[in-house]
């Protein structure tokens, strides 16, 4: 017990523009997940900004919210990995981990020469590399609603 | 399956990486050029400028996506300067298994990147000097797109352009836009 739940994790490019958004929370609107990662970009911004002095990939607690932790990490192109989990108890090292994963799987789809580079991503084996590593962390059963970014939402 | 392994040196731990032999990129690449250059080139061995495109465009592509893969296990990059170091030593030492060999500016965004024995030219060579240095820069096409994908990538667009010093010494150079 104490293990944490991802319950949303997201890819936003070079701006804000939103590339994957994968929600696992059946019970939550996913708009709401939308609208969370969308608020979250402001923080990246600030802590990645000329005068922030970090030189680590990994942010760290972006925002905390009434129900959720929102965590952070920027690669060296400027796309923002978001990861949302349950305010349950959270290790530091195990989001770090989660992320370094998270980062191979993002380079691998980007590498892909069928993949536009910021654009959203379409890739079923990257969806799936995800929701893998998430069940990993998150290994309570949780309900695997697909909100994911299609082509006609925004 | 796997591949024949193992020019490359650099193997991460944790990850099994497949590899390919340098060989298939030197006849990839020699091919390439032979198939976008068809009848596109006049007696000196030049290509046409659309040609000259495509072939660092193709550059540009992968150089791109080769810097997203090649600054994962590394902190920020801030700083233009620190950008265009990332180039000359792991960029370069995981494309060419060397680092460049020397770097000059002039402090107002113009970087000239000196490679002594630039290694996908030590396989060309032909019955005189000067023709081995025109031969040559058809061969720099990619490199330069290479360079100018990966700086993009990571937040610096400019121009790369190159050429043959004395063979197979050659020079890159990056003009930064602003």
């Amino acid at each position: 017990f104490g293990a944490m739940r991802i319950v949303c994790v997201a890819v936003v490019g070079k701006g804000k523009n939103p590339l994957f958004i994968k929600t696992f929370d059946s019970q939550v609107e996913p708009l709401k997940f939308h609208y969370i990662i969308h608020t979250s970009l402001d923080v990246v911004e600030e802590r990645t900004n000329a005068t922030a002095s970090g030189r680590n990939l990994y942010l760290g607690l972006l925002c905390p919210t009434e129900d959720y932790k929102v965590y952070g990490y920027m690669t060296n192109s400027k796309s923002k990995l978001i990861v949302v989990v349950d305010d349950l108890d959270v290790k530091e090292h195990e989001i770090k981990n989660f992320f370094k994963s998270f980062h191979t799987i993002f380079s691998d789809a980007v590498c892909n020469p069928f993949y536009t580079p910021d654009e959203k991503i379409s890739s079923k084996k990257f969806e799936n590399e995800v929701a893998a590593i998430v069940k990993q962390k998150s290994p309570e059963a949780h309900n695997d609603n697909l909100a994911y970014l299609s082509e006609n939402s925004n | 399956s796997e591949m024949a392994a193992t020019q490359r040196g650099s193997v991460q731990t944790g990850e099994t990486r497949k590899e390919v032999h340098e060989s298939c990129f030197e006849f990839l690449q020699i091919e390439m050029l032979e198939w976008i250059s068809q009848g596109g080139e006049d007696e000196f061995g030049e290509l046409n400028p659309v040609a000259a495109q495509k072939i660092e465009g193709l550059g540009y592509s992968v150089g791109h996506r080769l810097a997203e893969r090649f600054t994962k296990e590394r902190g920020r990059l801030v700083e233009p300067l620190e950008i265009i170091k990332f180039i000359c030593k792991d960029f370069w030492l995981e494309i060419c298994k060397k680092q460049i060999d020397n770097l000059r500016t002039n402090h107002r965004g113009v970087y000239v990147l000196h490679d002594a024995k630039f290694r996908w030219l030590t396989k060309i060579s032909s019955t005189d000097a000067n023709r081995t240095k025109q031969l040559s820069a058809k061969f720099l096409l990619f490199p330069c797109g290479l360079i100018r994908g990966a700086l993009a990538n990571l937040g610096v667009n400019c121009d790369v352009s190159a050429e043959v010093v004395t063979f197979p010494t050659c020079n890159f150079t990056i003009k930064v836009k602003n």
